[in-house]
């Protein structure tokens, strides 16, 4: 029997206010695996994310995470359970320092109990070193690292998604799920965010769900894509097939004429 | 001279506490509580109704404390998935219930006459003439014992949560923190300090009626915090300390201008008004600034 895959979405399902956004969506993400989520605009990517990640309840389906039904869960519980994401507008504390930004992330609930900080103050001041030395490789990692003390605010848009994969990264965990990595950023800068994938895969093993229209960033760094199209899954494959797909082609990618 | 320095000390530590307790919900978590006056109102009936019924006073306070923590929590608990706006809204009604409730259920409070004869802490065991000075350093132990427990608090990783509630809750969630959990927990600290000070306030002046509660007790507390400097608790004693000396000096204007009694009320708050506008406009942040930390 093949190993089952660590995300298994199947028969997604989301209105709102009568728009359905997703309808019987299914897709698979197998451990170690890139997967793509692609689609024109409004298609419900961003609103698959957000179930996967729990800031939206599906109302129907079910979403399995190592085996285990997350469907439901609040955000910081799939956060804990190892399935991490980041947003499409970067999402960062902006009066916090890079550094802290960092800490915050790594630090775990029980450094965070009102007891551990009155009375067990040394627990965390003994892992805190090895914390910040993790923070400062990850900095090298994204080069940030001369901006450590500033605060996050005053970063550029493609430093700021460069930091929310450093934040994402400190916590170590099992699926990163991407919301558009690559908008807005200078072309220079999207080959390091390729690099940067695939080096983080290659590392250590990560599984990535990406959304993404920069196809050229898809074909570099997945496995697989998913087309969802209207709320509904389109197609799915390798991207060298799902480039020749005549659906897509004519829902998203465009017929060879227009291009 | 020395009496009314130490009344004045003893007013100030009142507000210092309150407005440590409003700092670490509005300067670092970004809550916007305007019903503080509702626990500054709780502890002090607490603990004056229950060292009236023959509990020590001492003990009574730390009750008292307790008191307004758990009615926190009671608050927070239902509440807490308001946004900021709407979570503003319920904390003023619930102040003005408190203050209404003061007023009118007299078998508990007294109404509007309130309670008197409400007794000091040890008392007894401190000479009648060196008593105001006792009161003062009583005060000055439990401030420094509050501002320890804040700065223990912001200083902490609880702290740099408390901090991205204020900067971004889904970011917050989406880095596996309960925000939710936090808000309340962050409610029940700030509710057990403002319920402290009520109790001291209680104690202090020995006799409690439902004016002492009135919204502008917030008023001032927030001013502390704005003046002082949001997210920096040096600037929140700072800023009770010139707040209080503000508004309760400028009671004596009376003394030297011909006004009526209504006029100089308006005119302290209007002061108090001008000072934070200042403060908005010349220096946003407060006289003393969040301060960066860095590693």
């Amino acid at each position: 029997m093949a190993a089952s895959p660590i995300i298994d979405v199947s028969g997604l399902s989301i209105s709102f206010r009568g728009v359905k956004a997703l309808q019987d969506v299914s897709f698979a993400l197998n451990s170690g695996e890139i997967v793509g989520l692609i689609g024109p605009n409004g298609s419900g990517k961003t609103t698959a994310l957000n179930c996967l990640s729990g800031f939206l309840k599906p109302d129907a389906g079910v979403i399995r995470f190592k085996g285990e039904d997350i469907t439901g869960q609040s955000p910081a519980e799939v956060a804990n359970r190892g399935l991490m994401r980041t947003f499409q507008v970067t999402k960062l504390a902006r009066r916090m320092t890079l550094i802290e930004n960092l800490l915050l992330a790594a630090q775990k609930a029980d450094d965070e109990s009102l007891f551990a900080t009155i009375f067990g103050r040394g627990t965390f001041a003994r892992r805190q070193p090895r914390l910040l030395e993790r923070a400062r490789e990850l900095l090298e990692t994204v080069k940030l690292s001369h901006l450590e003390n500033d605060y996050a605010g005053v970063l550029s848009g493609g430093q700021q998604r460069l930091l929310s994969i450093a934040l994402v990264l400190i916590r170590d965990p099992d699926v990163i799920l991407l919301d558009e990595p690559a908008a807005g950023v200078h072309p220079d800068l999207v080959v390091e965010f390729i690099a940067m994938v695939n080096r983080i895969r290659e590392e250590r093993g990560k599984s990535f769900l990406i959304i993404e229209h920069n196809m050229h960033f898809i074909s570099s760094v997945c496995d697989n894509v998913v087309v969802l199209d209207a709320g509904t899954n389109l197609a799915s494959g390798p991207p060298n097939v799902i480039h020749n797909d005549p659906r897509v082609l004519e829902v998203y990618l465009g017929t060879p004429q227009d291009a | 001279m020395i009496e009314l320095a130490l009344f004045f000390s003893v007013l100030i530590g009142i507000y210092a506490i309150m407005a440590l307790a409003l700092n670490l919900q509005y300067g670092y978590a970004g809550l916007l509580n305007f019903g503080l006056v509702a626990f500054f109102a709780i502890g002090a009936y607490a603990s004056a109704l229950l060292s009236l019924s023959g509990v020590p006073v001492l003990i009574a306070m730390a009750i008292a404390a307790v008191i307004a923590a758990i009615v926190g929590a009671l608050i927070a608990i239902p509440t807490m998935k308001l946004s900021v706006h709407y979570w503003a809204i319920v904390t003023i009604s619930i102040a003005e219930l408190i203050r209404v409730i003061s007023t009118n259920e007299e078998w508990l409070t007294g109404g509007t006459f309130g309670l008197g004869d409400i007794p000091q802490p040890l008392a007894a065991l401190v000479p009648l003439e060196s008593y105001p000075l006792f009161f003062a350093g009583f005060t000055l132990v439990l401030v420094a014992a509050c501002y320890l427990l804040s700065s223990a608090l912001v200083h902490s990783p609880y702290g740099r949560v408390l901090k991205v509630i204020r900067e971004d809750e889904d970011f917050g969630q989406s880095l596996g923190k309960d925000v939710a959990s936090f808000k309340l927990r962050t409610m029940v600290v700030g509710a057990a300090m403002v319920g402290l000070a009520g109790a001291l306030y209680a104690h202090f002046t020995t006799y409690i009626t439902p004016q002492a509660f009135e919204p502008i007790v917030t008023f001032i507390i927030w001013a502390a915090v704005i003046l002082g400097g949001k997210g920096n608790l040096l600037g929140s004693l700072l800023g009770a300390t010139v707040i209080v000396l503000l508004y309760n000096s400028t009671r004596f204007i009376g003394d030297y201008v011909e006004l009526s009694a209504v006029t100089l009320a308006n005119i302290r708050l209007a002061l108090i008004g001008l000072l934070i506008m200042l403060t908005v406009l010349l220096r946003p942040n407060g006289i003393l600034p969040e301060r960066k930390q860095v590693f």
